[in-house]
């Protein structure tokens, strides 16, 4: 190592051009950048439930609906001219390139099944907007009537309409230069063009909206949140340094490492996913730690030995820091690494790519920045260097005068201090019980964005967005012809749209009552399935006669052998979504099994919760493959058990204490703040090793513990403080974020870097005081 | 000026007006004239035969049907009657079908339903409704689209099979015709030799191609032009219907009584 740093400092510029090129080079791979928030992202590829879903897709389409909700809240919309905008809207809609034409859904689409003397009529709610009184009513009376569309294309009072479109498949949209975001802007463009004269309001929800949008969000995350940290840092920098070098050193680690972490993941042809918007922030919050402890070191031998030449005291920096930054480096790198033991791709690749970054961080820091200050001349502040020549390096700086006191007192007061800190987890982990998991798409939008109040709005006046789609095999043909099974269909049906959160449901079952009411003068107590199965073949040959041949293409598979039962719910939060998984597994039990006919859950709001579940339930995984990588790790470089300990301790005291924080104010554990824990880990631990480096050189010098503790503090503790300061800012930016996830994530790192901060100096050094573990007291009686 | 060279002058005209005339001739046919010559091609006044369809759809599933079927035509009319042999649950449905010419005259449909005994009026259709779950809507059953609806041109000449064909695109002439329809554009393949369309390619409202239909089998069937086999397929659901034909009998003189609505519930007896 040592060989290596004299042939960069006899090098500089040959390393500096070097090390540029490579990143360059690396850079210009971004152009290839892609974003994906697809929701089935988050499940892994070959997953039970993506393969449900993509089944049901193949054979029934989507259940990811575009909602446009029409309300007028004065008189309803069965009035002429809002019907007349409604026809105009929906055939806007299914002109839109993108959107599947006959799959447009609303009152201006759907045909109408009802009775005549002679027959059965299969005709257009609406072939002419009606223009009189009369027409009017019987058009909203028919609509009422057939409780397949009463909810779900008309609101039940009559305040509200929606037209419900298809996007078509990714891949096809693709092929003619679109995208889901393109899509939603030529609807949203249709709907804000629309001429609503007698008020009418218009809402667009949605889970492709709200994915398009999101792929919107992280894009402008990015261009504000990149400048707004790299500007804090550069701020932070100068007022720590008060030196350009301070701050151009610094910055040339984070920028060059988060932009060839971004070319390389581009490159490897990996999209960014909602998580991979947080990489850039992450790296350049860590990676001006090494940085910042080599200039930290740099500065204190600058202070103690004002007049050896450059070279030499850039060579002596570097010899003493290389290994505390290779190990934190490496530590923080395999706690992010330690993400890829999750299933979830977007989240293994955030971890992943972390990682890559961290250990460019760590090249550049151990290139660049020898190279840079052997190239720049020494320079300090004239007021430290005069300081620290009366009193030593314990009173340079207002800083470090507090840090030696505070390292004077814990030295003193070690097991008080001890005592203190248990007394206060044991207060948290009661307080850390508290925390439960709660998550949802929607969660990603503001509480008071246009999304969120469509979403809303849509919800509370239609059957609900989110589908669950029960896919029914019964393993032969015609089988959705028998009466007993569709009997069973419907009884399933009724008890569950009796669940709270469902607003309602569609089958196979819902079209054969309607025709056998129809055909039995329209008496409401034949809405039920016939008893003979031929007599129910020859109602859907009647109904082919004028219907389209996809009318039942949702709802059954053209061999009659699978059904998919369309269950539409009101919410994609977890909690709720958690009842309604439950209560429709015991009732497709009850109901199916029996008939020998196989059954499995699919639609958005399924892989929406099978999504926050797995999140959740590799949440205690995740946490302890992190802390049992980093402790492996810092056991087998520092050659001790027992250090590998220490280092884990204040930061797992932290992440305690940030717990209680979540479970007294109701933060709840969703995909973002679920991240937090590692992460904090990952980067709090690097504190530790900093200070048990720093503590274990001084005590072999100084052979006094009491004097070492304070110089530690002093001197690493306020590059620490240094460090933490601008990994808290750096995440405090996070809160500039659009989506709430990030803004929590932020908060939550911030405050768990804080009390890792403190816990460094405080609970560290009272342990080390109190146990005097031999990796430190080598050789001395203790 | 003397009568002789009157007559000179008079016999030059008209040997030069004359030539004119032959010199004028017509160079090349119109779309609309090759779909009249479809129009008016003999397929026979009255014809008995057997219906066997095929509904596939993209992922293999099948569903097949199979009719037997009576046409009569009345002058530009017709009426026709078929009865459901399988599937056994449809068995003795029979339908009666009476087909207007031109638009004014909405057609009439009756289902006879075996299971409710009873028979069911079928509300007229629009012209762009699929035919019983098929990839043909009730424009596309017909002999002929209704050509006045269509603003035809020819678009030139194409072998097809190793026949020589006209190629003649059809426009529905206003956009509510588009809408009905759901079609913006079609294209026909017109044998030159015995004027049956063997190929068409439709296109929907927004330009995109919509349907592929091609005759797979035609025969001369009592000295008519038969299409025995046809597939309709749909590209963009990639849903296909296949029909085929057999035990043609054309002319064999039906009697009236044969294409009425008591003939619905009395069924099929196959001789």
């Amino acid at each position: 190592m040592k060989r290596f740093f004299e042939w960069v400092a006899t090098w500089p510029k040959l390393t500096v051009t070097l090390v540029m090129l490579i990143t360059l080079l690396l850079a210009s791979q971004m152009q290839y950048m892609k974003i994906d928030t697809d929701t089935e992202a988050f499940i892994p590829p070959g997953h039970e439930a993506t393969l449900i879903n993509d089944q049901m897709k193949e054979i029934f389409g989507t259940s990811d609906l575009l909602w446009i909700g029409v309300i007028r809240e004065e008189g309803g919309i069965y009035q002429t001219d809002t019907l007349n905008l409604i026809q105009s809207l929906t055939e806007k809609v299914r002109l839109v390139p993108g959107i599947v034409d006959q799959d447009v859904v609303s009152l201006a689409t759907e045909d109408n099944i009802y009775g005549t003397a002679d027959g059965m009529e299969v005709e257009p709610f609406m072939e002419d907007v009606p223009a009189d009184a009369a027409a009017l009513r019987q058009l909203a009376s028919s609509l009422k009537a057939f409780d397949i569309y009463d909810g779900f294309i008309v609101a039940t009072d009559g305040s509200a309409a929606a037209i419900l479109a298809e996007l078509e498949p990714q891949e096809l949209l693709l092929e003619r230069g679109l995208d889901k975001y393109a899509v939603y802007q030529s609807v949203q463009a249709i709907v804000d063009k629309a001429d609503a004269k007698s008020g009418e309001v218009f809402y667009v929800a949605g889970l492709p909206v709200a994915e398009a949008t999101l792929g919107l969000y992280i894009q402008e995350d990015m261009s504000v949140m990149m400048p707004l940290v790299f500007l804090v840092l550069m701020v932070l920098l100068f007022f720590t340094y008060r030196s350009l070098r301070g701050v151009i050193i610094p910055m040339f680690v984070v920028v060059l490492s988060a932009t060839a972490a971004m070319g390389i993941m581009a490159g490897a042809g990996v999209p960014m996913y909602p998580t991979g918007s947080m990489i850039p922030i992450f790296l350049m919050a860590i990676g001006v730690a090494d940085a910042i402890h080599i200039l930290g070191k740099y500065y204190e031998l600058v202070l103690s030995n004002p007049d050896q030449p450059r070279r030499d005291i850039a060579l002596s920096t570097m010899d003493e820091m290389w290994r505390p930054v290779v190990l934190t480096s490496l530590t923080t790198a395999a706690g992010f690494l330690s993400f890829l033991m999750m299933g979830m791709v977007p989240l293994q690749m955030m971890g992943l790519f972390t990682a890559v970054g961290i250990i460019y961080a760590m090249f550049v820091s151990l290139t660049l920045v020898p190279a840079l200050l052997v190239l720049l001349p020494v320079k300090a502040s004239k007021k430290l260097m005069a300081q620290s020549k009366e009193a030593g390096l314990e009173e340079a700086g207002y800083t470090s005068v507090v840090l030696a006191r505070l390292g004077r007192w814990v030295s003193h007061n070690n097991e008080k201090t001890l005592l203190l800190t248990s007394l206060l987890i044991f207060i948290a982990a009661a307080g850390a019980s508290l925390v439960y998991v709660q998550d949802s798409y929607i969660a990603n939008f503001q509480q008071d964005s246009v999304i969120v109040k469509a979403d809303h709005e849509i919800n509370k006046r239609f059957v609900g967005s989110y589908q669950r789609n029960i896919l029914l095999d019964a393993k032969h043909r015609d089988a959705f012809y028998e009466p007993k099974l569709l009997k069973s269909v419907w009884a399933f049906q009724r008890e569950v749209e009796a669940i709270s959160g469902v607003g309602g449901s569609i089958s196979i079952a819902d079209f054969i009552r309607r025709m056998n009411r129809v055909m039995n003068e329209d008496r409401p107590e034949m809405a039920r399935i016939p008893d003979s199965s031929d007599l129910i073949a020859q109602y859907l040959l009647l109904y082919s006669f004028s219907g389209a041949p996809d009318d039942f293409a949702e709802v059954v598979d053209s061999e009659y052998r699978q059904a998919n039962i369309r269950i539409f719910c009101t919410s994609d939060n977890f909690i709720a979504g958690s009842h309604v998984e439950k209560e429709v597994n015991r009732l497709a039990h009850k109901y199916f099994d029996p008939l020998g006919v196989a059954w499995s859950i699919a639609g958005n709001a399924h892989i929406g919760y099978v999504q926050t579940k797995m999140i959740t339930d590799n949440l205690r995984f995740n946490i302890m493959t992190t802390v049992l990588t980093i402790f492996l790790f810092a056991w087998a470089m520092m050659r001790s058990l027992v250090a590998g300990l220490f280092v884990m301790v204040p930061v797992l005291a932290a992440v305690i204490l940030n717990f209680a924080v979540m479970g007294v104010t109701g933060v709840t554990i969703g995909w973002g703040s679920s991240m937090f824990t590692s992460v904090a880990i990952c980067i709090g631990v690097d504190y530790a090793i900093h200070l048990i480096y720093k503590v274990k050189h001084e005590f072999e010098r100084l052979h006094d513990i009491g004097e070492a503790l304070p110089l530690s503090l002093a001197t690493t503790g306020k590059t620490i403080f240094f460090n933490a300061v601008v990994v808290v800012a750096g995440f405090m930016v996070l809160l500039a974020s659009q989506m709430p996830p990030n803004q929590q994530m932020g908060l939550l790192v911030s405050a768990a870097m804080l009390s890792s901060f403190i816990a460094t100096l405080t609970v560290l050094p009272a342990l080390i005081m109190t146990a005097r573990p031999r990796f430190i007291f080598k050789g001395e009686a203790s | 000026m003397n009568l002789g060279k009157l007559a000179l002058i008079i016999f030059t005209l008209s040997i030069l007006t004359g030539m004119g005339a032959v010199l004028s001739y017509s160079e090349e046919m119109t779309g609309l004239d090759v779909m009249k010559r479809v129009d008016n091609r003999d397929d026979g006044d009255d014809l008995t035969q057997k219906i066997y369809q095929k509904l596939i759809d993209r992922r293999g599933g099948v569903r097949e049907r199979e009719m037997v079927s009576f046409r009569k035509d009345y002058g530009k009319d017709n009426k026709a009657i078929s009865y459901f042999l399988a599937p056994a649950n449809i068995r003795d449905t029979a339908l009666l079908t009476y087909d207007y010419d031109g638009t004014e005259r909405d057609d009439d449909q009756w289902l006879y339903l075996p299971a409710l005994k009873k028979v069911r009026r079928i509300s007229s259709s629009d012209r762009g409704d699929y035919f019983m779950g098929t990839d043909f809507t009730f424009e596309d059953i017909k002999q002929t689209p209704e050509l006045e609806d269509y603003n035809w041109s020819l678009a030139g000449s194409e072998v097809i099979d190793g026949h020589d064909c006209w190629v003649v695109d059809g426009k529905p002439k206003s956009d509510e015709l588009k809408k009905n329809l759901g079609y913006s554009r079609t294209r026909g393949f017109i044998r030159k030799d015995i004027d049956v369309n063997i190929r068409t390619d439709y296109w929907d409202r927004k330009g995109q191609e919509l349907k592929h239909f091609n005759v797979t089998e035609l025969k001369q069937v009592d000295g008519i032009w038969t299409a025995t086999a046809m597939v309709m397929e749909n590209v963009q659901t990639r849903h296909r219907t296949e029909m085929e034909f057999t035990d043609h009998k054309y002319n064999t003189n039906l009697p009236d009584r044969m294409l009425s609505e008591r003939m619905l519930k009395r069924g099929y007896r196959s001789k």
